[in-house]
């Protein structure tokens, strides 16, 4: 579904991304770990449009999307969250969400029907898989932490994404929101049919779910394969595990 | 239980909506009661309030920091002075394309602009309109240079004040709902999304350039009706009307009415208005009292007046909005 190729992404000289490589499957779900400072978000960056690759090709879906906008990119079926909190401040936890599905219907150019009627159904179908409903009219800054992380993932499903990027979902979460949030990541993979790529910094999480897992150092990919043979591979244990294993 | 609440938030609704059906009954009947001068006032009051809310679409709305509204309100004066003068266009033609001219120069600098962000899309903004206002000013036969252009051909049914005065009414109540209508429209909602997170709206899919750009375009062209309805009221336009220094008294109008609510722009515009006539009568030095009014709207009102009004109404009603929660819930 995706195929990242010799992707390189450089600042001034400084290679985030050099030369990484990431193939995902049809309702997989994938994870990418490396250290602090490995280009995992730069490479989220880059697939998603928000960063122009230097060099190297972004396929989904056998089509070429290297270097196409944001919004193109997320029109044809790829969404995603955000390590930082990263919603509507100013809106309530309906809107956030709301907005988020008139924008897949391509309704946002709409300017004389009042949106209070629209979408309602859907978008608390959304929120009700994510267990907001019953903050629905409440300002979404107003949420607990690990709430508003929960809202980042709603507002992207609310695009129906084929494809979604987690950046990092449970960070800062305590450990019971981080157990909920990795069976709702489950539940909306199986449910939803989603395919899913995410970063994540926790162990447990990462072997918890992935049924692919790529490492990445220092802007390279290291190691691509099934979590067991990850677990086992010598320049992954030396560069990453070695130290948390 | 949810009944009870649901006719309580219906009579809220109801109350705002039968106020201002009684503000516009007074607006309308009150013209019997004033003199000239007075009614001559409401109608610059009625087309400021315009001007204010549309430099609003894009500024408290969109998140824009449009420096030069008032070129969009001189070009839509100038483009209706000119098609009435100078081309065969029926008046009413004219006074309908007006606008369009200035929807049509919110494009190009639109345009131009909507890449930038804050002080930088500030100040391009600023530097285009000051351009538009030296071809205004310099352009002799044309626009009539510095002299302006006087005893503009308005037709004679809209000759007196009272005329002036009641299609502004209707003109500006029609716009204000207009406005109403598309900020509360998805196109309103997202927005107000792309002010408040523009990388957030690009990944969900908005083209965040185009959607603030058509703001800009729908900002300019009701600032250029209420040019339209400057020019029925004074038949006559001036360069001055483009310069910088009536932009930034706007920007004034829309910071003490408060940019992030819908009413404050005109409620701001009236008040600087008639501080202007009643204090420019005691003191020529009424300027120094404006700027003490910002300094202290800035230090403690920064969210306007009816900011601050809207505020205390929703922190009564707080304790409801959470029994409506609970009623969306279950």
């Amino acid at each position: 579904m995706l195929q990242v190729k010799k992707l390189v992404k450089s600042f001034d000289g400084f290679l985030a991304v050099n030369g990484a490589e990431l193939t995902v499957g049809k309702g997989q779900i994938v994870a990418v770990i490396g250290p602090n400072g490995a280009g995992k978000t730069t490479l989220f960056n880059l697939i998603t449009g928000h960063l122009v690759p230097s060099q190297g090709t972004i396929e989904f879906k056998e089509r070429d999307i290297t270097g196409l906008s944001p919004h193109k990119i997320c029109h044809m079926g790829i969404s995603r969250s955000f390590q930082l909190i990263n919603i509507f401040p100013k809106l309530t936890v309906f809107e956030n969400v709301q907005v988020s599905i008139l924008s897949r219907k391509r309704k946002i150019l709409n300017m004389f029907s009042p949106t209070k009627k629209m979408m309602v159904e859907e978008t608390y179908r959304i929120l009700g898989k994510v267990g907001l409903a019953d903050k629905a009219h409440s300002l979404s800054t107003s949420l607990s932490y690990g709430d508003q992380k929960i809202l980042e993932m709603a507002i992207a499903l609310g695009n129906e994404p084929e494809l979604l990027l987690l950046d990092e979902p449970t960070a800062g979460m305590s450990p019971e929101e981080t157990a909920s949030t990795i069976k709702l990541i489950k539940e909306l993979a199986s449910s939803e049919g989603l395919t899913i790529l995410f970063t994540e910094h926790d162990l447990d999480v990462v072997f918890g779910i992935a049924e692919k897992i790529m490492v990445m150092q220092q802007g390279r990919t290291i190691a691509q394969g099934l979590p067991a043979d990850i677990k086992s591979d010598k320049l992954v244990q030396a560069a990453y595990l070695g130290e948390e294993c | 239980m949810s009944t009870l609440l649901g006719s309580f938030i219906g009579t809220k609704k109801n109350i705002l909506l039968l106020l201002i059906l009684a503000v516009l009954l007074a607006l309308f009947f009150i013209p019997a009661f004033l003199s000239k001068y007075s009614v001559y006032l409401l109608t610059v009051v009625l087309f400021t309030s315009l001007l204010a809310t549309s430099l609003n679409i894009s500024l408290g709305y969109g998140g824009m920091l449009p420096l030069h509204q008032t070129v969009f309100f001189g070009v839509g004066a100038y483009a209706a002075a000119l098609l009435l003068n100078k081309s065969p266009l029926l008046p009413l033609l004219s006074f309908l394309a007006a606008p369009l001219v200035s929807a049509g120069v919110a494009l190009i600098i639109g345009a131009i602009c909507v890449r930038l962000r804050g002080l930088y899309f500030g100040m391009m903004t600023l530097a285009i309109g000051q351009l538009v206002w030296a071809i205004v000013y310099r352009w002799y036969e044309f626009t009539g240079g510095d002299d302006g252009i006087h005893g503009i051909a308005v037709p004679d049914v809209l000759h007196s004040i009272s005329a002036a005065y009641y299609i502004s009414l209707i003109v500006v109540s029609a716009c204000l709902l207009i406005i109403y209508i598309i900020l509360n429209s998805p196109f309103g909602i997202a927005l107000q999304a792309v002010r408040d997170n523009p990388q957030r709206c690009e990944s969900i899919g908005i083209n965040i350039h185009r959607h603030q750009l058509i703001a800009f375009v729908l900002s300019g062209f009701f600032s250029g009706v209420a040019g339209v309805l400057f020019v029925i009221l004074e038949r006559s336009v001036s360069p001055s009307l483009l310069f910088w220094s009536e932009s930034a008294e706007l920007l004034i109008m829309v910071l003490l009415g408060g940019m992030f609510t819908f009413m404050g722009p005109a409620f701001g515009a009236t008040v600087i208005i008639v501080l202007e006539v009643f204090l420019g009568v005691i003191t020529e030095y009424w300027l120094l009292v404006l700027g003490t009014v910002l300094v202290l709207i800035i230090l403690f009102l920064p969210q306007g007046v009816i900011g601050f009004v809207q505020e205390k109404i929703s922190a009564g009603t707080a304790v409801e909005r959470k029994g409506a929660d609970r009623f969306a819930s279950g």
